[in-house]
């Protein structure tokens, strides 16, 4: 650590950012972090994709794209929810698997 | 009868956990723009009364007022920092990544780059932050609290972990805090430390509040403040 600086202003004051600012941070950093990790972009990103680039192929034993569609970004919306949130676990929780 | 300049005011506090009270009729006051250490054995119920504040717990029996709101008040929404004794954050984010993340969740951050070199954070800004060491990671923490310019803030151990160079700048980081009119309470099992920082200091033990006053008041006797501490706590206080 380093001695007094001048330019820090160390006097309050607190105020939240706007709501929407907020969100668009958050967005911002969990997407970043998201990218940065393999596994979860592999769950999130790149097998939904692959599902859908597959279907063009497979048409007959995968069903149409209009049913396909939204049961891929179901797919999506699941692996970020649930798998991909347990991949990106806090630091600092109980224990890690690397 | 509570004080007008209390930033923060507890009475009667009771928290319970499996039946077994942890907070058991804690009662203290914290002065607007002062220092107020709140010392205690493992398990005295320091960090509860904290999570307290904060509304991290609610208490079963009390009441918890910060700067004149019912804890959890919306009002209260980036008037409090708070650094808990061990804090958690994403795999693989960088120091200055997670500290740039909250400062932009505030409208008048203080500014990164010079809290991150006023913290000696420079040279593993970039470390991700479950690699940096004990220290370093309190140092982030203590940024983290400090980021959003709050009144108040919340010191759980704020310099467990780190060297003797690290302790005494935090120490002059908090006085400068103080005389800038930030409030600040902090738990420490450090007597020096409240010793050099504490306007006032609460002794607690097994839930209460055993002593409390000015260090000055409390060594007038002769003894020092760990003596203190050791005549009004348990050898072994349960957590």
């Amino acid at each position: 650590m380093t001695a007094p600086d001048e330019g820090l202003d160390l006097s309050p004051a607190p105020v939240p950012a706007p709501p929407a600012k907020r969100i668009f941070r958050h967005g911002l950093i969990e997407t970043r972090l998201l990218i940065r990790n393999g596994e979860q972009l592999l769950l999130a990103l790149v097998i939904p994709v692959a599902i859908l680039v597959a279907s063009r192929f497979v048409k007959a034993s995968l069903g149409s794209m209009e049913l396909l569609g939204p049961s891929v970004l179901a797919l999506a919306v699941w692996s970020s929810a649930f798998t991909s949130t347990a991949i990106s676990k806090p630091s600092g929780v109980s224990f890690s698997k690397k | 009868m509570p004080s007008p300049d209390s930033a923060v005011r507890v009475e009667d506090l009771v928290v319970r956990f499996g039946g077994r009270p942890v907070l058991d009729g804690l009662t203290l006051q914290a002065r607007t723009g002062a220092l107020t250490a709140v010392l205690g054995p493992n398990g005295a119920g320091k960090t509860t009364l904290i999570r307290c504040c904060t509304n991290l717990i609610r208490p079963s029996v009390g009441t918890v007022e910060v700067l004149g709101q019912a804890a959890g008040s919306r009002q209260l929404a980036g008037r409090i920092g708070l650094m808990p004794q061990s804090a958690g954050s994403w795999s693989g984010i960088k120091a200055v990544e997670l500290l740039r993340y909250l400062a932009g969740l505030y409208a008048n951050p203080l500014p990164v780059e010079l809290l991150v070199e006023r913290l000696g954070l420079s040279e593993c800004a970039t470390t991700s932050y479950r690699r940096l060491s004990g220290g370093q990671q309190q140092a982030v923490n203590l940024a983290g609290a400090l980021i959003g310019r709050p009144e108040l803030v919340f010191l759980d151990e704020p310099t467990a972990g780190m060297d003797p160079h690290a302790r005494r700048a935090t120490w002059l980081l908090l006085r400068e805090l103080r005389a800038n009119g930030v409030t600040m309470l902090l738990t420490t099992h450090a007597m020096d430390e409240a010793e050099a920082l504490a306007d006032q200091v609460f002794i607690v033990d097994r839930g209460r509040v055993t002593i409390s006053g000015t260090v000055h008041q409390l060594t007038k006797s002769g003894g020092t403040l760990e003596t203190v501490f050791l005549t009004h706590t348990s050898a072994r206080a349960t957590s």
